[in-house]
């Protein structure tokens, strides 16, 4: 039987010593190529995103801030060896406040790995971690949040889901808020999770900058809430606002109503992301007329004591003929100015001529953007005085035939408030950690001057008539001298002006001798009463009444005279 | 000496009328040390192999190795000669048990093979091996010839066809499979032409291609298939395999370290603690560890070998090979399986895999053959 047994052993020993060859090729001599396998199925390079950078207000408040949270998610063949894996799931589904029909879909889709909810709540984290359920997991997640919701949302803009700012600040200043991406390596398991990141800590990742902003979110807050009373009170499709630091240019507050909650973005209309203060441009009507009469004093064509002939109302152009909106006589220029005369403006306006109007026009800053940092700004129509139609200069004159923006509008008064020189608005004060808690720095940039220095004293006085004695009387603020113009202008329908569809707006600064803010508030479509002195002036009054207050700036005591002088 | 007597073996008789001190002392325990050794080596493995699980294998597999020890001394106890006079009816309570769990058993994995009693669970075809090994052993001892005849090779097929036709009802094609080493060790050494082996061999050749053809469940086919060509399907079935060889791979001559396999650790070797323990050997202890784990198998099957040379009695030897080429088969299967060199299925590793009843088979089979070496001057 030995011989037998020696026979079977050494079919045993053929076949182990066939065993070791294989482990010892596949070990040692072959070990590159499985090791490379597998680092490369264990090690993932994932882009990691710093966090980014923190959207402050002129006053250190936070109106952007991102925050780390939990995202929770299921590995259902981990969750299959449990008794009762679907019971299991109900809970999961319940604390997470999610459907528990659309988990067990998604559990049964994928057998690795399924999100059961992303960017959760705090207490909805906490909840689920008190399960301790294996095959649960979680993710931690960056999340935008904007603790003021609306406030400034069309202003800031908003965060996409791959951590891209997609409008407004969050967009124009996405390389400095975002930070640099860092590569790093990762380890992950079977399960395809991520175990273990190897010195993924952050610290030598370039972290997002953050921003301190001009906006000052109280001021913003009034200028919202007071859009919003006045767009129901006069079932308006729309109103907006820019209010300015006129000798800066500091964008102190921008908005538009209806606006939308940057955090909850995807609920809002599209139409609703957009920043109607520099995206929408409009015809300006009557506060243009400061442009037309900057014109005509400059060059000294007229002088505001000069009385010009009306024409009751109506004025014939040859092939056109302009009405006014009221039958007006014989009227001084101021007078034309305080009450919005379209007769004597475009009288004026003739004066300087087309080529004069036009580079007065650009003067202001008119046909294209103001430069100020936010994506897409409108630069507004306004075509070359050689390309302009017969008569268009008279149009030009009391402000239509061309549109601009609210900010442009804006920038134009707030040049009148800082003795004739327009600066460039801006919204970005400073970027970076601040150390102290100080005044942000102006840093006004002057573009151009767009009017002597008597021509803008003269321009003040005539814009003070028009709160004081004209159109713009609702505009006023007991204790201070306002300075400001009426606009109301027929919306260009098909084929012509709509009768019924108006722009009513309201521009001016305040104190008008030492302007503290430079406003400009557009009423779109408003319905029943359409002139600006009655639908945008309160607004601008109220918007600047209180932000005076806020920002304590004293009651002018000549201003307190006047008007006790005016009651007696 | 009764046979009562001779049955008890170890405990009975007077230092005068047998040496058993001596007797003990001239065992072949190598059998028993290199067991005991690779059990250590297997608890250390499935510790490391276990760690990211949630449940804690550790405690559970040492149970099992005290009730495999407690087998193991009964099993030396007994007088295997004694025990085969009584292998007709424990032959036919393990096909009982067979048949049971195809009726009563509990499903894992598209197969039917766990019987459930109590708490316990354990493989009834482990336990059908263990007695066909004992009732073969039985009845070729019985056989007085040079070569087997005709009738006697056909009482041998039915012998472990009944069983093996059993397992594979479950259907466990692997499990079946292993009844062939079993009877094909004791078979050649009690003597059998060899124009009988090579047809045998093309009847189970043929057998393997009916099998494939008609019998095999989607979830085997896939994975003979996915030997075939393993890198087919990267998503599901072969999985297993390309696992299984980087983690071999990744070893190189002095591994990873303990603890340190990153296959296992991570979790993409899956049945990591049970029938591919030798992949995460092969990953935390390279090249060195597994001729290591592979010597100590040598050690085991030499030892045994010697065990069957130098025994007396006919049914010794055979029970002694039977047992020997159960063991030495699953070793070789399954390390060859992990490597790449044979299709997966579910074969453990003795000693070292975690699970419960192939243990106790292999502590029983330690302990028949250290018996059989202990009775050595007595059966004849």
């Amino acid at each position: 039987m030995k011989h037998r047994l020696v026979l079977f052993l050494a079919v045993l020993v053929l076949w182990g010593g066939a065993i070791s060859a294989r482990l010892y090729k596949v070990q040692v001599l072959e070990h590159g190529r499985y090791a490379d396998r597998a680092e490369d199925q264990q090690h993932r390079i994932v882009e990691v995103h710093p966090p980014r950078g923190t959207i402050f207000d002129a006053r250190g408040r936070i109106l952007a801030v991102s925050v780390a949270v939990d995202s929770a998610c299921v590995f259902p063949h981990e969750l299959n060896r449990h008794k009762d894996p679907e019971g299991i799931l109900r809970q999961i589904a319940e604390r997470a406040g999610v459907d528990p029909e659309a988990l067990s879909k998604r559990v049964a889709r994928n057998s690795n790995f399924a999100w059961v909810r992303r960017l959760l709540e705090p207490e909805q984290a906490q909840a689920l971690r008190d399960l301790g359920i294996d095959g649960l997991g979680f993710v931690e997640e960056s999340k935008r949040y904007y603790p003021l919701a609306e406030i400034a949302g069309q202003v800031l803009g908003f965060v996409g889901t791959d951590h891209t700012g997609l409008a407004g600040i969050e967009a124009q200043y996405e390389q400095a808020i975002s930070g640099t991406p860092v590569n790093r390596t990762v380890i992950r398991d079977g399960l395809k999770r991520r175990v273990h990141a190897p010195g993924l800590s952050l610290s030598d990742a370039d972290p997002g900058a953050d921003l301190h902003l001009t906006i000052d979110s109280s001021i913003q807050y009034i200028v919202e809430r007071e859009l919003a009373k006045a767009v129901d009170l006069h079932q308006a499709k729309s109103g907006t606002a820019v209010v300015l630091d006129p000798k800066t240019g500091a964008v102190l507050a921008m908005a538009s109503q209806p606006t939308f909650d940057p955090n909850r973005f995807g609920e809002f209309e599209r139409e609703l992301w957009r920043n109607p203060a520099i995206q929408d441009a409009y015809e300006p009507g009557s506060t243009f007329k400061l442009v037309t009469f900057a014109a005509a004093l400059d060059r000294d064509l007229i002088d505001p004591v000069d009385v010009v002939d009306c024409e009751m109302g109506l004025i014939d152009l040859g092939r056109v003929e302009i009405r006014d909106h009221k039958e007006f006589g014989e009227l001084t220029f101021r007078d034309v100015f305080a009450f919005s005369s379209n007769v004597g403006s475009i009288k004026a306006g003739l004066l300087v001529g087309r080529q004069g109007l036009f580079d007065q026009t650009l003067a202001f800053g008119f046909g294209s953007g103001t430069g100020v940092d936010l994506p897409g700004e409108a630069g507004g129509l306004l075509r070359s005085a050689e390309s302009w139609w017969p008569n268009q200069e008279a149009y030009v004159s009391i402000g239509q035939g061309l549109s601009v923006t609210p900010l442009q509008v804006a920038a134009a008064f707030a040049a009148i408030a800082n003795d004739g020189e327009l600066v460039k608005p801006y919204l970005m004060a400073e970027q970076g950690i601040r150390l102290e808690r100080r005044a942000l720095h102006p840093k006004p940039s002057v573009v151009r001057r767009v009017a002597s220095t008597s021509t803008v004293r003269t321009l003040v006085r005539l814009l003070e008539a028009v709160v004081e004695e004209g159109t713009g009387q609702l505009a006023a603020i007991p204790g201070y001298v306002v300075a400001g113009k009426t606009g109301t202008a027929q919306k260009a329908g098909d084929g012509g002006y709509a009768a019924d569809k108006h722009v009513a707006s309201f521009a001016g600064f305040v104190p008008s001798r030492d302007p503290v803010l430079a406003a400009v508030v557009v009423i779109d479509e408003p319905r029943g009463r359409f002139h600006g002195g009655e639908v945008a002036a309160p607004v601008f009054s109220a918007i600047a009444r209180q932000s005076l207050v806020y920002l304590g700036s004293a009651p002018d005591p000549s201003a307190m005279k006047r008007r006790l002088e005016s009651r007696s | 000496m009764s046979s009562t007597s001779k049955a008890i073996g170890l405990l009975t008789g007077s230092p005068e009328e047998a040496p058993i001190f001596r007797y003990l002392a001239g065992v072949r325990w190598g059998v028993l040390g290199s067991a005991l050794a690779l059990t250590v080596i297997g608890l250390a493995t499935i510790n490391s192999a276990s760690s990211e699980l949630a449940i804690d294998y550790l405690p559970r597999q040492l149970l099992r190795i005290a009730i495999g020890l407690s087998v193991f001394v009964i099993a030396f106890s007994v007088d295997h000669q004694l025990l085969t006079k009584f292998s007709l009816p424990i032959y036919l309570v393990s096909l009982g048990f067979l048949v049971a769990v195809l009726l009563i058993g509990s499903e894992a994995g598209g197969a039917r093979s766990w019987l459930r009693i109590g708490a316990a669970q354990f493989q009834p075809s482990d336990f059908a091996r263990l007695a066909t090994v004992l009732f073969l052993a039985r009845y070729l001892a019985g056989v007085n010839r040079r070569y087997m005849n005709k009738r006697q090779i056909l009482v041998v097929c039915l012998m472990i066809g009944v069983p093996m036709t059993l397992v594979a009802l479950e259907p466990d094609w692997g499990g079946a499979a292993m009844f062939v080493p079993l009877a094909l060790g004791m078979v050649l050494v009690t003597g059998v032409r060899w124009r009988v082996l090579v047809a045998g061999a093309l009847a189970l050749a043929v057998l393997a291609v009916g099998v494939w053809n008609f019998a095999t469940l989607d979830y085997q086919r896939e994975r003979v298939k996915t030997f075939l060509s393993p890198n087919s399907d990267p998503l599901d079935a072969g999985y297993q395999l390309r696992q299984s060889k980087i983690a071999v791979g990744s070893g190189q001559f002095t591994g990873r370290g303990y603890m340190q396999g990153t296959q296992s650790q991570l979790r993409f070797l899956p049945a990591r603690h049970t029938d591919f323990i030798f992949a995460v050997l092969a990953e935390e202890w390279g090249f060195v560890g597994v001729a290591i784990v592979l010597g100590l198998f040598a050690a085991y099957v030499l030892n045994g070998v010697t065990v069957a040379t130098r025994a007396r009695d006919r049914t010794g030897i055979l029970l002694v090979v039977g047992l020997l080429s159960g063991i030495a088969f699953h070793v070789l299967y399954n390390t060859a399986m992990v490597v790449g060199l044979l299709p997966i299925t579910g074969i453990p590793l003795p000693f070292l895999s975690y699970g419960g009843s192939f243990l106790l088979f292999s502590f029983a089979a330690t302990g028949l053959i250290l018996g059989v070496d202990f009775r050595r001057y007595v059966n004849r």
